[in-house]
């Protein structure tokens, strides 16, 4: 059976090497996969293959919904209940899919936290870092675009509240909103528009900065701790060689992460909620937990400051490897960056934790207290007046929906 | 020349500015609409002073476009009393028991009533009506006439109008002044409590509580101008008119030859005529009781089977919604299974008016659909159930495959480090 194989093989790579420089491609895969890593690659250097992995994931999963799921105003919300009811394994096959995006945008934030710690950003893999800004920037308007498809109450006012934040841009704010949702609100026509570019446009972008991305970090190895411009040749003995060690250490950490991704999918199943409808405004719209931090920010300026404000925090990241271009790498030697970064890491979460708590009633050492939009907290005893006045001030400064 | 003509125009807007401000004032706008085509006639100006209740009660009614004249005939443009006294046309006051022919001279005029969209033969109507017979047949006054339920010969309003007697809120009331009246009523052997049983029935609050203009009045039943009881052999075909399918299953069932043979008086035997309550299990049980009287009766069996098939439906119909709306609450997609349980209850309202053919076989047949929906939903219900029983099963064991994959490739990742560790300090 195996002189069979063999044989096979052998009559396979006779063929490709007389066509092909078949032999300059074997040298190529094999010298890719016994790369040697530096010695301090660690389990933290395992979120970059997760979130890959995720991305596989969601183009397996989105493939096999596109099969079911119908862009229409009039269908999707159906089509969606006939995939979690009735399609075999579509409940699995959506559950994944959700589940998979929210896990994915935790692990580029977890890996982006992993290289900034350990300065993987400075000289000479700048643009390693952009493209992977990038890649969260494509991740998240995946996540916003595809928040809308399943059609439901959530879905529909989440965005119509997320594309009436394009409004306060000055002089073009209208027209991005016009061009956003295809008429004045959001409809079957921004549906349209957020299924072209979820399933046509974002993939392909995400597939070329990955590729990029990819291409870079094999390209320029990882980063060891020394100081820019002082790393040294990695000694063969303290190498760790990418196949089989750090590939079986990707693999022990993926098949944990798969049973918490099958956790999440079972015990708490993305739900199908209401069918959207324009009529009716639940109360408290929030948008997914990714752009809470952004959401609770816009509340505390006017529109327009708010819009560019929130445009600061994205803006810093991209240009960090050229703000920062101090030679250290290790994170003990550089203080002040690890200050500021764990500064900017808390504040986000805090204002995440104040979006989410805001506009609702919370139990705090079993005393109830009301939340107001801008996360002041007020005992439930008389209160309602405030409140109504916050938020109708809210409403005038951030142009949410009617 | 142009100082001139400046002039001219300045002339003209000092003419014309207090015309303009009489007509663009409220007092203009008053002016205005006190000016009618015909000012007030000789007839309401002498009676003004005499009644003006009745001239201006008269201005609001739907007659006064016709005038005084227009009933009473005379000249209204003669100022002294020649206008009636002189006129040849003039009636004057009608006695009471003229009064139908004195509206009927109009109201049976087709060509005066085309334009109004209005009936003629109101008056032939009237005529047949048990009110008209006791007029004109035994010159009984005490009897109603037009102006009676009108609102009086000066105030007569349109029907539409809330205000007026014969609005169908109105309407129980109207009738309700005579038949209620306790002294007038026993001479015509009609009980004064007809008024009052038609405000305990269900017509009485779909009129009432649920304002519905289509419910049923006095008049729905017994006709308007030609109000008559109804005879006997009338009243399923009078109660059929709203309630058709009852009246369909009624003609196929025993009491309809029961009716023709005069043993029976259709609807009313069970249901009442005026104080016609909701029905309910416990009027099948002691209506039927009522006629049939002795316990073997195999009319009895039949009304306890209708019993015990009804009551089973509604327990099926109540339990299976429990079930749902308990799945719902364990958060289960049943909108499919609602709208059985939806379906399964309209199914259970349409063998309502199913029930008066008496057929078992009719309910034998709903009560294997509502089964057969009824096991359905429960089926659908449990395989989601078990669905996610089962998801929740599987789980576990590949949890452990996963966590044994984890540990398996993270112990053969520490060998080869160990190795390779071990290989470096040899070398």
């Amino acid at each position: 059976m195996n002189e069979k194989l063999t044989s096979m093989r052998n009559s396979i790579e006779k063929f490709l090497r007389a066509r092909y420089p078949w032999d300059s491609f074997k040298d190529f895969a094999a010298h890719q996969a016994q790369k040697p890593l530096p010695p301090h690659v660690s389990w933290w250097h395992t979120f970059g293959s997760l979130a890959l992995f995720l991305l596989a994931n969601q183009i397996v999963t989105g493939l096999l919904l596109m099969a079911y799921y119908r862009p229409t105003s009039d269908h999707a919300f159906e089509s969606i209940r006939f995939i979690q009811t009735e399609v075999p394994a579509g409940w699995l096959i959506r559950g994944l899919h959700a589940w998979g995006a929210a896990l994915m945008i935790c692990m580029l934030i977890l890996h982006m936290i992993r290289v900034f710690v350990m300065g993987g950003y400075k000289k000479p893999r700048e643009l390693t870092w952009v493209t992977g800004v990038l890649l969260l920037g494509v991740t998240v308007t995946f996540g916003f675009t595809g928040y809308l498809l399943p059609w439901n109450q959530l879905s529909y006012w989440a965005t119509t509240v997320g594309t009436e934040v394009a409004r306060a841009v000055p002089f073009v704010g209208n027209d991005i909103a016009l061009m956003l949702r295809g008429g004045e609100g959001v409809s079957g026509e921004t549906l349209g528009r957020f299924y072209v570019l979820h399933v046509a446009v974002l993939p392909w972008a995400i597939v070329g900065l990955v590729s990029i991305h990819l291409f870079l970090m094999r390209l320029q190895n990882l980063a060891t701790l020394e100081r820019v411009g002082e790393e040294q040749d990695i000694p063969p003995h303290h190498a760790v060689p990418f196949f089989p060690e750090h590939v079986l250490k990707e693999l022990s950490v993926f098949t944990v992460f798969l049973g918490f991704l099958l956790a999440l999918v079972i015990f708490s199943p993305p739900e199908l909620g209401e069918p959207a409808d324009p009529f009716n405004t639940p109360v408290g719209i929030k948008p997914e937990w990714y752009f809470l931090s952004t959401y609770q920010m816009l509340k505390y300026f006017p529109k327009t400051i708010g819009i560019f404000t929130s445009m600061i925090p994205p803006l810093i990241l991209v240009l960090l490897p050229f703000i920062d271009r101090s030679l250290e790498r290790h994170p003990k030697r550089r203080p002040l960056a690890m200050t500021l970064g764990a500064l900017a890491l808390v504040g986000a979460l805090a204002l995440g934790i104040v979006g989410k708590i805001s506009e609702t009633h919370i139990r705090f050492f079993g005393k109830p207290y009301e939340v107001d939009l801008y996360g002041r907290w007020t005992p439930e005893e008389g209160s309602a007046p405030a409140a109504d006045t916050t938020v109708s001030r809210a409403e005038n400064r951030t142009g949410s929906a009617p | 020349m142009s100082w001139v003509s400046g002039l001219a125009k300045l002339r003209w807007v000092v003419s014309v500015s207090p015309l303009a401000f009489i007509f663009l004032s409220p007092l203009g706008s008053f002016a205005v609409s006190a000016a009618p085509g015909r000012g007030p006639s000789s007839c309401e100006t002498c009676h003004m002073e005499s009644d003006s209740a009745l001239v201006e009660s008269f201005r609001s009614s739907v007659h006064a476009t016709i005038g005084c004249h227009g009933c009473h005939g005379g000249n209204p443009n003669e100022p002294t009393e020649d206008a009636m006294f002189a006129a040849e046309d003039f009636k004057g006051k009608p006695d009471r028991k003229n009064v139908p022919e004195f509206c009927g001279g109009c109201h049976s005029d087709v060509r005066k009533m085309n334009p109004f969209g209005l009936r003629t033969d109101q008056l032939a109507q009237y005529k047949t009506s048990k009110h008209g017979e006791m007029l004109f047949g035994k010159g009984d006054e005490n009897v109603a006439v037009c102006i009676d339920c009108h609102g009086g010969a000066h105030q007569i309003l349109r029907p539409k109008d809330p205000a007026s007697p014969v609005h169908p809120t109105n309407v129980p009331a109207t009738c309700g002044r005579c038949h209620s009246d306790e002294k007038k009523m026993p001479k015509y052997h009609v009980p004064a409590t007809i008024p009052g049983d038609y405000e305990k029935s269900v017509h009485a609050a779909a009129l009432r509580v649920r304002k519905d203009l289509s419910a049923p009045t006095c008049v729905t039943c017994h006709g308007n101008h030609g109000a008559t009881p109804p005879g006997v052999r009338d009243v399923s075909e009078i109660c059929g008119r709203c309630h058709v399918r009852e009246a369909e299953a009624f003609s196929k069932s025993p009491h309809a030859s029961a009716t023709a043979g005069g043993k029976m008086k259709a609807c009313i035997s069970c249901h009442s005529n005026h104080a016609i309550h909701h029905p309910t299990d416990e009027l099948l049980r002691t209506a039927c009781a009522d006629c049939h009287k002795k316990a073997d009766d195999p009319a009895l069996q039949v009304r306890d089977e209708f019993l015990a098939g009804i009551g089973q439906i509604r327990r099926d119909i109540d339990s299976t919604r429990d079930l749902v709306q308990s799945a719902a609450e364990r958060g289960f997609e049943v909108g499919e299974e609602q709208v059985r349980v939806e379906e399964a209850k309209t199914a259970f309202i349409a063998l309502t008016p199913a029930q008066h053919a008496l057929n078992l076989a009719d309910l034998s047949k709903a009560l294997r659909e509502t089964e057969t929906r009824q096991d359905d939903i429960q089926r659908s219900i449990k395989e989601k159930i078990l669905g996610e029983t089962v998801r929740r099963m599987i789980f576990l064991p590949a949890v452990i495959i996963l966590v044994l994959l984890s540990i398996a490739f993270a112990a053969k990742r520490a060998e080869i480090e160990h190795s390779r560790r071990g290989n470096g300090n040899g070398g």
